[in-house]
């Protein structure tokens, strides 16, 4: 009798401590994830063949930086969908931070709530729209910079309708009311306003691609590039835009062209984590 | 029923027990490269792939962000522990653009300062430099609103910034004699531009991430091209937060200006005419029509190694949006000789209209919450299943 008691008390045991970890999860143990998007979407001849190669080295770089400090999701091309964007978004709520960066062509549309929602196209086309990312975000996401047409701009109207979360900043934040250039919380998010060099364009837009020439030496994939140079020695991003501006510009941010084009939100003193 | 019960509970137990043992049940663990189907598995870390920076290698570069930090700072180093935080070398761009195959190396150094008095109100505050060629080429200080605890006060922004010229110049042995006289002719609370012989001043009074201050930019200028130049930014409070100083970085080459504004402009839509572009799909896009009212050229200097030289900056914008959403043509011509530079595209990123609504459905992943019901399903049934047993034992 005493010895079923045992048996039965052992075997319950031993039955908990091996399905443990499936519903505890035995997820990565690395603290912080990245990921590295790059839809590289052709409709309509959105990017010239030059844009197209620089892209892809400039992915490749910046992967490299992020990829030497954490284990990466690396999505491009006809592997860049909005399933698969959704997809790595949540399974980046499995580590303690995230870290994203998105290089592309931005959807804006009013949506059947009538209020306008802002997306990133992908390769497939289709659009992972800003309230889609926010149900896939958390304060995990610590540092974020979404290369894509005025993702830095809010939309007018509430910050939510009944579809959820509006504007890439919000979203990628999941917070509502996050904002710019602050010192203080645990996520930076960037991106850019339609605030363009001034020139008369045809029809200006939003971010500048990575071919445009800033001088004799640079262009904006440069810019990108050593951003993330500067990130992974250690800078803060405010630290990294300055660090980049003075290379680059051969001048202090706030005297350039990114002054009021380039937009940070969150905390600006923030490190890589 | 207690020997039924027993025969069909306990092989289970044991069956469920192996598999479990052999991973049946185990959720992907980061840095596999194969799993179950369409699960989602990222690359693991590569590490990096260079070796550290030896002290050694920067020990110059150190010396003199050190003599910098005492004596142009002016920091009151009995306040702070100092720790050098970063040390790297970067590769930059190519010293000759036509060979590539020598790089300029560029000493990037971060000290942190962190204030020996913790209950003040003083945070870390970090010291940022950048050295090349033997030369100090930047530093700044962040976060920007820091208060630096110093051994030098001043009376206003004015003398901090002189004073700050004249520890600076002793510091790093450049002359700044003239960049000082020029000040005495500015306010600094207006944006301004100041010219003596070779040496224009450009005060501006902007804000630097939130914080209120001056830009003071002094450019050595030849015939309307501004060369080497010493920039500071200071804070209301009088302290130097930024500085950018290619005096002791650059020489200055060919300073002659043969082709005027007009005429580089004439050469490069004349050269505008053999450019073009290729698309993704193989189409070449070419023959543009530019909107002759809206050419923006302006004369300005960049480096050949070492060496500055002036060339036109020339803004094409086209009549309309071309393929690749460029919007322009960007065209550098040498102001000495009038060869081509370069031709390259102004494009923005843009806005597409994709799908308005979500069809799509994320890739197949192990159904974790089932197989996590199931498992807590079975462990309650053999627990009430023990109990019981237990309790008609007891009863017996």
């Amino acid at each position: 009798m005493k010895n079923t008691k045992i048996v039965s008390m052992l075997l319950i045991c031993l039955m908990t401590l091996s399905t443990t970890p499936l519903i505890l999860g035995n997820y990565a143990s690395a603290a912080t994830c990245a990921a590295n998007f790059l839809p590289n979407y052709f409709w309509a001849g959105l990017d010239t063949q030059n844009e197209v190669n620089l892209s892809e080295s400039t992915a490749n770089y910046i992967k490299s930086v992020l990829n030497s400090k954490y284990p990466i999701f690396d999505y491009r091309n006809s592997s860049c969908t909005d399933g698969n964007f959704r997809a790595v978004l949540t399974s980046l709520q499995s580590y303690d931070n995230a870290v994203i960066y998105s290089k592309g062509h931005r959807n804006a549309a009013t949506l059947s709530t009538g209020y306008t929602h802002y997306g990133l196209v992908m390769n497939n086309g289709g659009t992972v729209w800003d309230y889609e990312a926010y149900q896939r975000t958390s304060s995990k996401n610590t540092h974020t910079w979404i290369w894509h047409c005025e993702t830095a701009i809010l939309p007018s109207g509430p910050s939510s309708d009944s579809l959820g979360c509006r504007g890439l900043p919000r979203a990628f934040t999941n917070n509502l009311n996050i904002a710019t250039w602050g010192t203080s919380g645990n996520q930076v998010y960037l991106g850019w306003t339609n605030s363009v060099p001034t020139y008369n364009y045809p029809l200006p837009a939003g971010s500048p691609q990575y071919e445009w020439n800033i001088n004799y030496n640079y262009n904006y994939a440069q810019v990108a590039a050593l951003y993330y140079y500067y990130m992974g020695q250690g800078y803060t991003t405010s630290a990294a835009l300055v660090a980049m501006s003075n290379t680059i510009y051969g001048t202090s941010m706030q005297n350039t062209a990114l002054a009021n084009w380039l937009e940070v939100y969150g905390n600006m003193n923030l490190k890589l984590p | 029923m207690n020997k039924y019960l027993t025969k069909f509970f306990a092989p289970l137990l044991i069956v469920l027990l192996t598999a479990s043992l052999f991973g049946a049940f185990s959720a992907p663990v980061v840095g596999q490269t194969t799993t179950q189907d369409n699960a989602l598995v990222p690359e693991p870390v590569t590490g990096s792939s260079t070796s550290p920076v030896d002290a050694e290698q920067t020990a110059a570069a150190q010396e003199k962000a050190m003599s910098i930090i005492k004596n142009v700072l002016s920091v009151d180093l009995s306040k702070y522990t100092i720790e050098l935080q970063i040390n790297s070398i970067m590769d930059g761009i190519p010293l000759d653009k036509e060979l590539g195959n020598e790089h300029r190396k560029i000493t990037n150094l971060m000290y942190a300062l962190t204030p020996k008095d913790s209950t003040g109100e003083n945070s870390v505050i970090e010291v940022y430099f950048a050295f090349e060629n033997g030369a100090v080429t930047s530093y700044f200080i962040m976060p920007v609103a820091s208060q630096v605890i110093t051994t030098t006060q001043y009376a206003n922004q004015q003398a901090a910034v002189k004073g700050f010229l004249e520890k600076y110049q002793k510091t790093t042995n450049i002359d700044s004699s003239n960049l000082i006289a020029m000040l005495d002719k500015v306010n600094l609370s207006k944006n301004s531009t100041t010219t003596t012989e070779n040496m224009k001043l450009d005060v501006l009074a902007n804000s630097f991430f939130g914080v209120e201050q001056a830009t003071l930019r002094w450019t050595y200028t030849v015939n309307g091209a501004g060369y080497t130049a010493l920039e500071i930014s200071v804070n209301t409070k009088g302290v130097v937060i930024s500085v950018y100083d290619t005096r002791a970085l650059y020489k200055i080459g060919d300073t002659s200006i043969n082709i005027s504004k007009e005429k580089a402009i004439d050469i490069a839509l004349e050269n505008l005419k053999s450019y073009s572009y290729d698309m993704p799909d193989g189409s070449v896009v070419k023959d543009f029509k530019v909107s002759k009212g809206n050419i923006v050229a302006t004369l300005v200097t960049g480096p050949v190694g070492y060496e500055l030289r002036p060339y036109w900056d020339i803004r094409l914008i086209l009549d309309e949006v071309y393929p690749g959403n460029v919007q322009g043509i960007t065209a550098f011509i040498w102001a000495n000789t009038g060869e081509v530079i370069s031709y390259s595209n102004m494009a923005f990123g843009s806005d597409s209209t994709g799908d308005t609504n979500y069809t799509g459905s994320e890739p197949n992943s192990p159904n974790y919450t089932l197989m996590a019901v199931a498992a807590t399903a079975i462990i309650a049934a053999v627990a009430l299943m023990t109990v019981g047993l237990m309790i008609k034992r007891k009863h017996k």
